[in-house]
């Protein structure tokens, strides 16, 4: 089976390790990755904890398929209390560094406790070593993963990784693998950095076996044809999900000046067109063209180099370089969300975010919440180090980026995220945030399936966690959403827990597929179905005796009050009032968003 | 009739007039509805697409009901996600 059947559990505050069985009855309830790290992280850990305290557990878990030849296989999750949020966290990367751990023989490694010193860990295969990583704390991703390569002498050498924004608590602060790959929500870097854990250098030439491989890789052949020709693929290898952009600038659902607007007049500017166009400076685009990760058909990661006589990298020619450039969701929040319209500033800032290790929506949503607060007169100029804060400027953008990676000066209340800014200024409503995490690039009055997602989003706001997309294009309503968004937050929590993407867009009757030859267990459609209800209910659990409540569950106050000012949405608010009880009830939750005693038991969750 | 027709992240049509940023031109007798006016364009697209019209959703279910006017701009699109 793909399990390798083991796990590595490390505490940091005595610097020891020991191997432990993966506990394979939970791996067939929860059946990975997301699902059966929130498991391990439920049974461990107190989900009271604070989030940078000794007792949060910080866990990277790979999914059954991981490292198989299935397309995108490649995936894993980090899975902790989140810095930003105070929920379960739950950041999903890809790259080659999830395949490259399952490969050395390790499904999940357990961090527990926080090391007197800065280490890293350092795994190849069998070997196991915590060591030393003075020499590397305040460095960036970008110098610390060649160095490790450098120094343990092998350039296969995965290495996931925070920059210096993890070690000094940026909220937003993520963990980057393979430079520019991102387990990029919820704080999960500032949490890494809270242990003084500075990288996992993993290299793995185990390999990973399989139930039955030839009827494996019978199905993957051809699931992997299929995707591989897809106009889906084709369309993301060409555009990247940067095609988004003109759609929701079209529909009107596109994040403007935090949300002040739903259109962005300088949209043309900063879209898969602009990153196309040659530069009048040096005849040469931004995108220079695209990536896979491990195992993926698609390639939809965009690599881009910024234009080298721009201002932004006059005084800094390292960066001139090329690197992962912009997605659609690094490109709205450091373009529309700031008014910014200045594709190379943005890419720049994309750069510094992967380079010391924090997430562009939320550096975006936090930045945009200091503009406005900046214009509304809140703050001055006495607070932001003489800096005008106004929408629009690149300059303020590039500069600020600089501040918050490093921890100087107004960037060090810019690393606190929009809700915790907001709050201190006496303007919570200024903040683009779901339970502290600053939403991402749809707004939520013309797609209304959206703002409920995001409003029960286990982990903050997010766009990821169910796909009401196809409907929210359709009909600007609040109509069937609930269960449109239920129904795909449970398939959603399945392909998150399985080592896959969520890109090609698997269906659960491919992946009970896979799954029947991958490994032992009932990975039948109904089970599956029934896995994924169940992971949800898990993390609503995690985040109830985290004390979340119903009220928690909500957008930002301009969504529900202030009408969509064009657009398809002209005219709406977030109707979530409507939605959220529709939402309960399907759910099997009572008024106050709890799961009643008969839907615990449905789901065989009364063991928590 | 004139219709204004903008295509968004939609592979390239040799077909269609060639795209500016706000479209192309398209001319069609003013008794056809929306889809008619969509079958007549041959998009290479999936079952599933997205359309507007003059900035408004229409949901598949709508379009052979939608009667079209002069200078109509209808927006199409495919299912996509971003990330």
């Amino acid at each position: 089976m793909a399990w390798q059947g083991r796990l590595l559990r490390v505490n940091l505050s005595a610097g020891s390790w020991h191997r432990e069985a993966l506990n394979i009855d939970w791996a067939r309830k929860y059946l990975g990755q997301r699902g059966l790290a929130t498991r391990y992280l439920f049974a461990d850990s107190n989900p009271a904890a604070d989030p940078l305290s000794a007792d949060n557990h910080l866990i990277f878990a790979t999914g059954p398929l991981t490292g198989t030849s299935a397309s995108t296989a490649g995936r894993y999750s980090v899975v902790t209390k989140g810095a930003l949020t105070g929920a379960i966290a739950c950041s999903n990367s890809g790259g080659h560094f999830g395949a490259e751990l399952k490969n050395a023989g390790w499904d999940m490694i357990v961090f527990e406790g926080i090391s007197p010193k800065p280490v890293y860990l350092y795994l190849c295969n069998d070997e196991v070593a915590l060591l030393d990583a003075s020499a590397y704390w305040g460095k960036t991703v970008w110098e610390t993963e060649p160095a490790l390569q450098a120094k343990h002498q092998d350039p296969r050498i995965r290495v996931a990784a925070i920059g210096q924004a993890g070690e000094i608590g940026v909220r937003y602060a993520c963990i980057i693998n393979d430079l520019d790959r991102a387990a990029g929500r919820s704080g999960v870097g500032a949490v890494m950095g809270s242990k003084k854990l500075k990288a996992i250098a993993v290299r793995g030439t185990c390999g990973v076996g399989v139930k039955n491989p030839q009827q494996f890789m019978r199905l993957a052949t051809v699931s992997n044809q299929q995707i591989n020709d897809s106009r889906s693929a084709r369309r993301q290898r060409e555009n990247g999900t940067m095609a988004m952009m003109d759609v929701t600038q079209a529909y009107g659902a596109l994040p403007t000046r935090n949300n002040q607007q739903v259109q962005f007049e300088g949209v043309g500017k900063i879209n898969v067109a602009a990153m196309k166009r040659n530069r009048y400076s040096d005849g040469k685009p931004n995108l220079k063209g695209n990536k896979a990760c491990f195992a993926c058909h698609i390639a939809c990661g965009r690599v881009a180099r910024i234009d080298p006589q721009h201002f932004s990298v006059v005084e800094h020619p390292e960066r001139a370089r090329i690197s992962g450039g912009l997605e659609y969701e690094s490109g709205f929040s450091l373009g529309a969300m700031l008014g910014v319209d200045d594709v190379e500033a943005a890419t720049y800032a994309n750069f510094v975010c992967n380079e010391q290790g924090m997430d562009p929506i939320s550096f975006g949503g936090t930045l945009a919440a200091a503009m406005e607060l900046f214009e509304a007169g809140v703050i001055d100029r006495s607070h932001t180090d003489g800096y005008e804060l106004r929408f629009g400027s690149a300059e303020i953008l590039v500069k600020m980026i600089e501040l918050t990676g490093r921890g100087e000066g107004f960037g060090i209340e810019l690393g606190l995220g929009s809700k915790r800014l907001c709050e201190k200024y006496g303007h919570p409503e200024m903040s683009m945030a779901v339970k502290g995490q600053e939403i991402p690039g749809y707004d939520g009055r013309a797609m209304q399936g959206m703002a409920l997602a995001y409003a029960t989003s286990n982990r903050g706001a997010c766009h990821l966690r169910a796909d009401p997309f196809r409907d929210d294009f359709s009909r600007v309503t609040s109509d069937g959403k609930a269960q449109i968004v239920a129904s795909s937050q449970n398939d959603n929590s399945v392909i998150d827990s399985s080592g896959l993407c969520q890109f090609p867009g698997y269906s659960l009757a491919t992946l009970s597929d896979l799954m029947a030859a991958d490994s032992d267990g009932d990975y039948s459609l109904q089970n599956l179905q029934i896995m994924g209800e169940r992971i949800w209910n898990l993390e609503r659990q995690f985040n109830l005796a985290a004390g979340l409540t119903r009220a928690d569950d909500t957008v930002p106050t301009r969504m529900l009050v202030v009408p969509a000012c064009s657009g398809a949405g002209e005219g709406k608010v977030a109707e979530l009032e409507k939605m959220l009880p529709e939402y309960y009830q399907l759910r099997g939750w009572d008024a106050e968003g709890v799961p009643t005693t008969a839907t615990l038991q449905r789901l065989g969750l009364t063991d928590l | 009739m004139k219709l204004r027709i903008r295509l968004l992240a939609i592979d390239p049509c040799p077909h269609l007039p060639k795209l500016s940023d706000d479209g192309f031109e398209w001319y069609v007798d003013s008794q056809l509805s929306l889809e008619s006016v969509l079958k007549g364009l041959q998009l290479p697209l999936e079952k599933a697409y997205l359309t507007l019209c003059n900035g408004r959703s229409v949901p598949d279910s709508e379009r052979p009901n939608v009667s079209l006017h002069d200078n109509d701009v209808i927006t199409i699109f495919p299912l996509i996600k971003g990330g």
